[in-house]
């Protein structure tokens, strides 16, 4: 199991390698200059060539490629994630302002859809053909096929614009005030839990129903066991299998929907950050942030493999 | 949403077992299994009468897509604009059956794209194994590791707007699922009699790879491509409800919903249409997939 654990870890490792070199060269590539973005900003085009050459030392652009790769990763060893172009300030900074607020929102999401997906899914399954599994099932086959942007702009018609009853859009600390940053928040948590809520209670409604006719269900019920023990013991455990490993698929759509929902709801997270610094070719940026996001990512998988092993004990670690 | 048939179970009808069971050709009983469900039916018809919408959508589009007519912007729905018009005065309904062509075209051509590269990688991947499975399968995990919008916004960004570049965008986004699943279906079946056989009856890899392979993984990829589509179609209006990708004026479903958000207060049709739009063809592909899971099924077999 150790060797298991450490033979994950270092494939996590190479996967992250591998982001990073993409995304470093990705960004790089991109046609223009960051430094050009960053002086239109500043209104400072009237530069000599040499304070340009200036510029680029400060922000390390006049080193070769592999040059720039390597003082990156020292950097990150170091826990300096580099300056900023386009805002002139440690992107530290920037994460640890932009950072708690992606993840809070994210991670309420990811708890919601978690918890209400399965359970669904669950109750759908143990009353199949009732109305209510047809109700539930029909609304699920509906919520995946919405536009998360589009349902938070519908929901901004009508609890905001129509009913009044929450504010359009910003975002507060729950720290700063709770009950204000909650009000503030239910829209864009409900547009970002949509889609993984509805996935997986198609997901796990149609692995419990497998899951229902498997002899092994049969023989339990046979043994004269108790309902509850069948159900929570035989069926949820294994029908959980396929619907644990979408987990990590889940963690990196909820941040993808980050970037659009924030961009709705007008909220300072990094998926708006992501959108804005790629088009500003932010370079310090755009790699920090994918950097981050790719690491949850990879450990989001790790855990699910890791899982498997309790759900499962027939998988070895080999 | 799988096998109903299998969960229903009807009483037994004795008679039916004393003679020898019909039989059925695998042809048949799939669109039996097919068309014997609503929901795939449904799914099927919405997508033959949006193909058919996108290809006629000049004799349909009571206006010119792109026709700005300023006197008449921002018109409340009418008989004459039966979804009103934009701030440019554009007809919408107009610009929604010509967003169609865009959604389909994009959402079939990545599919293609992205299907015929993963299954070629997945395929090589699994069959050969070792270092070159490595290989492959941690850049498929990088793939997947990378939200996968961020990663089309970071192509886009690259290439350029225009229809061609969104399309390689989503695409090598959507590889890595073909390219797992491709290379899971070949680990299970290599081991298979019949391809030991055929391998020792001297056939080639390539050969063997694809003529004997190949035909065993279609069905799960089939069902996976069907219903990625409404996944690209979905992307796509992201991409386009950001502003990147495909350039104006060509209508989009995503980029009419961003437009019409500034005038949401009072022009709520302008957002919401195209939106009604996205989800009925999402629903359509997304149906058509669940469909054909079951109809490609093999445990239904002798079932129906």
């Amino acid at each position: 199991m150790t060797s298991y654990i450490i033979r994950r870890l270092f494939m996590g490792v190479v996967v992250i390698f591998i982001v990073t070199v993409i995304v470093f060269l990705f960004i790089r590539l991109l046609p223009g200059d960051p430094l050009t973005i960053y002086l239109n900003k500043t209104d400072m085009q009237q530069l000599t060539e040499e304070q340009l050459q200036e510029l680029r030392v400060k922000f390390g652009l006049e080193k070769s490629l592999p040059m720039q790769y390597i003082d990156w990763m020292a950097g990150l060893f170091k826990g300096d994630m580099g300056q900023s172009i386009y805002y002139d300030i440690d992107v530290r900074i920037l994460m640890t302002e932009r950072m708690p607020v992606t993840l809070y929102l994210g991670a309420l999401a990811f708890v919601i859809s978690g918890v209400l997906g399965i359970a669904f899914g669950v109750i759908c399954a143990l009353k199949r053909g009732t109305w209510l599994d047809t109700l539930v099932t029909l609304l699920a086959n509906i919520g995946v096929t919405m536009p998360s942007f589009w349902v938070g702009i519908i929901l901004i018609y009508i609890l905001s614009v129509k009913a009044g009853w929450l504010p359009v859009s910003g975002y507060i600390s729950p720290f700063e005030d709770f009950w204000e940053s909650t009000r503030r928040i239910i829209m864009p948590v409900t547009c970002l839990a949509l889609f993984p809520v509805a996935s997986l209670t198609r997901l796990t409604r149609s692995s419990m129903l497998e899951v229902i006719q498997q002899d092994y269900i049969r023989t339990a019920w046979s043994k004269g066991l108790k309902e509850r023990l069948i159900v929570s013991r035989h069926t949820i455990k294994n029908a959980l299998i396929p619907v644990i490993t979408v987990i990590g698929v889940q963690v990196a759509f909820i941040f993808g929907g980050s970037v659009l929902i924030e961009s709705v709801f007008n909220i300072n997270g990094i998926g708006r950050l992501a959108t804005q610094a790629v088009q500003n070719q932010d370079y310090q940026v755009v790699q920090a942030i994918t950097l981050i996001m790719a690491i949850m990512v990879v450990i989001a998988n790790l855990i699910v493999d890791i899982s498997y092993g309790w759900l499962d004990p027939r998988i070895r670690y080999e | 949403m799988t096998n109903n048939a299998n969960n229903n179970p009807q009483p037994v009808d004795i008679a039916k077992w004393s003679e020898t069971a019909p039989r059925y050709s695998e042809t048949k009983r799939m669109i039996s299994v097919f068309i014997g469900r609503p929901l795939p039916v449904i799914g099927l018809v919405i997508i033959v009468l949006l193909i058919l919408v996108a290809i006629f959508a000049p004799l349909l589009a009571p206006y010119p897509p792109n026709q700005m007519d300023i006197p008449n912007k921002l018109q409340q729905p009418s008989s004459e604009h039966w979804l009103g018009t934009d701030s440019l005065g554009r007809d919408t309904l107009s610009r929604i059956i010509y967003g169609s062509r865009t959604s389909l075209i994009i959402g079939i051509s990545v599919m293609a794209i992205s299907s015929i590269t993963g299954t070629v990688l997945g395929l090589v991947a699994a069959y050969f194994g070792g270092a070159i499975y490595h290989i492959i399968m941690r850049f498929m995990d990088a793939l997947m590791a990378f939200p996968m919008l961020l990663l089309a916004l970071l192509v886009a960004s690259l290439l350029g707007a225009g229809m061609l570049n969104i399309i390689i965008a989503l695409g090598i986004g959507m590889i890595a699922a073909p390219c797992r699943l491709m290379c899971g279906v070949v680990m299970s079946v290599k081991q298979n009699d019949y391809v030991l056989s055929a391998r020792a009856m001297g056939m080639s890899n390539l050969r063997l790879m694809f003529q004997e392979i190949l035909p065993n993984a279609f069905p799960p990829l089939l069902v996976m491509i069907t219903i990625s589509i409404g996944a690209v179609i979905l992307a796509e209006a992201g991409l386009s409800f950001l502003g990147i990708g495909i350039t104006p004026p060509t209508a989009t479903w995503g980029g009419m919903v961003n437009d019409g958000y500034k005038f949401i207060t009072t022009h709520p049709v302008l957002a919401i249409s195209p939106g009604v739009a996205i989800m009925l063809i999402v629903f359509g592909f997304n149906m058509l997939g669940d469909g054909l899971r079951d109809a490609l099924d093999p445990k239904l077999r002798g079932v129906i």
